[in-house]
């Protein structure tokens, strides 16, 4: 049984609800805009897929840089390892030689598929290896009572490397003693005009490079609109994604270590936008013939920062793709490749002080592109940049804060060392 | 479904599902088709206009960051509006300060009879009427709010607002006895008017 006091409830109920049901109101016209300032940002998989591919192109690079690395070592090592090499020979027993001669017999024909190298044995009982880099020396011409044919899989690991002429010739330089010998009359070897001509530039990541890089960049900016109780912004204005006028350059100079670059950096940027500082009047404007919207007039305001920064930054590159294989038409050596990497990504962090009374601002950057040879000491590379300020920093004069990110195109210069 | 106005999404269902995608275009028409209304909403719980305006973005806020934990797109129109009514409920958790809400309003003695309140809240237009919610003390205003126009029960007003069954039947005594007195003041001079 109900009370008056539910009667009365049930009145006021039911006479709210009639007057509230349907009760609506047009919200604040910069409420919109002031929303969608403040919202989550949407996980943008775009750059998840695109970050995850800059890991993976640094790990690969990394992995194959490695490999290179000791690849380049083995070959290396022999251009002050012949002697060692000679030395390796030396030690094998004669009486080892003679069965492996029985061994090499067997399998001549095999032997004479890979590289036929030869082992002429000096009075000093120092072997040199050699291949069939020069085709004019035959069994026939070597001294029979000094020679010996040896089939150490040591041997046959340093033939191609003894099919290079440059170490040929560098072994008389070692051990020019050795080669006194009365009946060994070897022939002139001769470097072709085609491997004479050819650039191979020997980048070694133990020196160091010299580096100058200039970019062209063009500037975008995240900005933040914080909650501020009295006042309400509306109408932000941007360059727009083209504009010239946001388009800023960077100088950096530095020096390269086994991959890792420490570089100085000059740049400029420019911040343009404008928006408006909402006012209190509400205007009705007539929308075509039965409709309306409500516009809040504002305050104009205009922001025109020019940054020049100044920073110092460490970054990784990484280098892969072998020169296309050369093969000399002249000789059966193995394909070997240019030492010259054709494409570089690069990734690294940089710090950046602003000269004109700013915010200083961390970065992270990242490049990638191709590289060329110019001679034997200058690469040449080119390819897009960019770099991204993970911090938010708070804007000159405003309430907001923004996040910087540049992106262009960079042109570098590495001088090297061979 | 009168609200829809772009082709592209055909039912609420679609656009719930476009807004959970952080679609743009979505945002903005599930915004226009809900603006209106959850401002009354908003007017309602709210002391001032300005406070009225906070509370709806913030709720908006929520409502486009939380869209995801709708799993039921159909229940939407509710949803948005649950969120505004506990997005209010939040305001004034953080903004109130604590009142003096012992007043001796137990022992008012009301002159007229529930048909006469009634009648004397059709006369009035909804200005009038907000105006006299929006003067209630918050806590009041809210519990008036959540029982009489939004039809929370007592229990699921004390679980909303933290406290137990009696409290929120009291307050909301309070708060309803303090609106009638308004009213009897307002239709008073509204019939000397007349």
């Amino acid at each position: 049984m109900k009370t008056s006091e539910d009667k009365l409830n049930e009145a006021l109920r039911s006479a709210l609800k009639r007057k509230f049901d349907d009760f609506g109101d047009q919200p604040n016209p910069s409420s919109y805009d002031l929303i969608r300032a403040r919202l989550k940002q949407p996980r943008n998989y775009k750059y998840l897929l695109l970050t995850i591919a800059l890991i993976a192109f640094f790990v690969a690079g990394v992995m194959i840089d490695q490999h290179w690395i000791t690849t380049k070592s083995d070959v290396l090592s022999t251009k002050t390892g012949i002697k060692s090499v000679m030395q390796k020979a030396a030690n094998l027993d004669i009486n080892q030689a003679a069965t492996t001669k029985n061994q090499l017999e067997e399998n001549d024909s095999v032997k004479q598929s890979v590289s036929e190298p030869r082992t002429i044995v000096s009075s000093t009982s120092t072997k040199i290896s050699m291949s069939s880099v020069v085709p004019a020396l035959s069994p026939a011409t070597l001294p029979t009572e000094q020679t010996n044919i040896v089939d150490a899989p040591e041997i046959l690991e340093q033939a191609e490397i003894a099919a290079l002429p440059v170490q040929i010739s560098s072994i008389s330089a070692l051990q020019p003693e050795s080669f006194k010998t009365t009946g060994l009359n070897l022939p002139a070897i001769t470097i072709t005009e085609a491997l004479k001509s050819e650039p191979a530039i020997h980048t070694n990541s133990q020196k160091i490079s010299w580096l100058l890089n200039l970019a062209s960049l063009k500037t975008y900016q995240i900005l933040t609109v914080p909650k501020s109780g009295d006042r309400n912004f509306q109408n932000f204005k941007f360059p727009s994604t083209f504009a010239l006028e946001s388009l800023g350059y960077k100088v950096s100079i530095g020096a390269e270590k086994n991959g890792f670059q420490m570089m100085l950096h000059y740049s400029t940027f420019r911040q343009r936008y404008s928006y408006e500082i909402a006012g209190d009047e509400y205007v009705v404007q007539a929308v075509g013939q039965a409709d309306y919207k409500i516009v809040r007039p504002g305050t104009i305001m205009n922001e025109d920062n020019k940054f020049e920064l100044l920073g110092i930054g460490l970054s990784k590159e990484v280098q892969w793709g072998g020169s296309p294989p050369r093969r000399s038409p002249q000789r059966r050596s193995p394909v070997r490749r240019s030492p010259l990497r054709q494409y570089y990504a690069s990734a690294g962090v940089q710090y950046s002080h602003t000269l004109n009374a700013g915010p200083d601002i961390g970065w992270i950057n990242a490049g990638f592109g191709r590289q060329f040879a110019i001679n034997r000491t200058v690469l040449l590379n080119v390819g897009p940049y960019a770099e991204f300020s993970p911090l938010r920093l708070s804007g000159k004069g405003d309430p907001f804060f923004y996040q910087p990110y540049r992106v262009g195109i960079s042109l570098g210069m590495k001088l090297v060392r061979p | 479904m009168k609200f829809f106005t772009s082709n592209k999404y055909k039912d609420l269902t679609q656009l719930v599902r476009a807004c959970q995608k952080h679609d743009p275009a979505a945002q903005t028409v599930f915004y226009d088709r809900y603006k209106s209304k959850l401002t009354g909403v908003c007017l309602r719980y709210a002391k001032t206009r300005a406070e009225a305006d906070d509370i709806f973005q913030e709720a908006f806020i929520r409502i486009f960051n939380h869209i995801n934990d709708l799993k039921e797109p159909e229940a939407a129109d509710s949803w948005v509006k649950v969120t505004v009514i506990r997005t209010a409920i939040n305001y004034y958790h953080r903004t109130t300060k604590e009142q003096e809400l012992h007043s001796s309003l137990d022992y008012t003695e009301l002159q007229l009879d529930s048909g006469d309140y009634e009648k004397m809240m059709d006369q009035l237009n909804v200005e009038e009427l907000l105006s006299m919610i929006n003067e209630l003390p918050d806590k009041y205003r809210t519990v008036i709010n959540l029982h009489l126009i939004d039809g929370y029960t007592h229990v699921e007003i004390g679980e909303m607002l933290t406290m137990s069954v009696a409290t929120a039947r009291s307050q909301f005594m309070r708060g309803r006895n303090m609106l009638l007195k308004k009213l009897e003041k307002k239709g008073i001079v509204h019939h000397e008017n007349f």
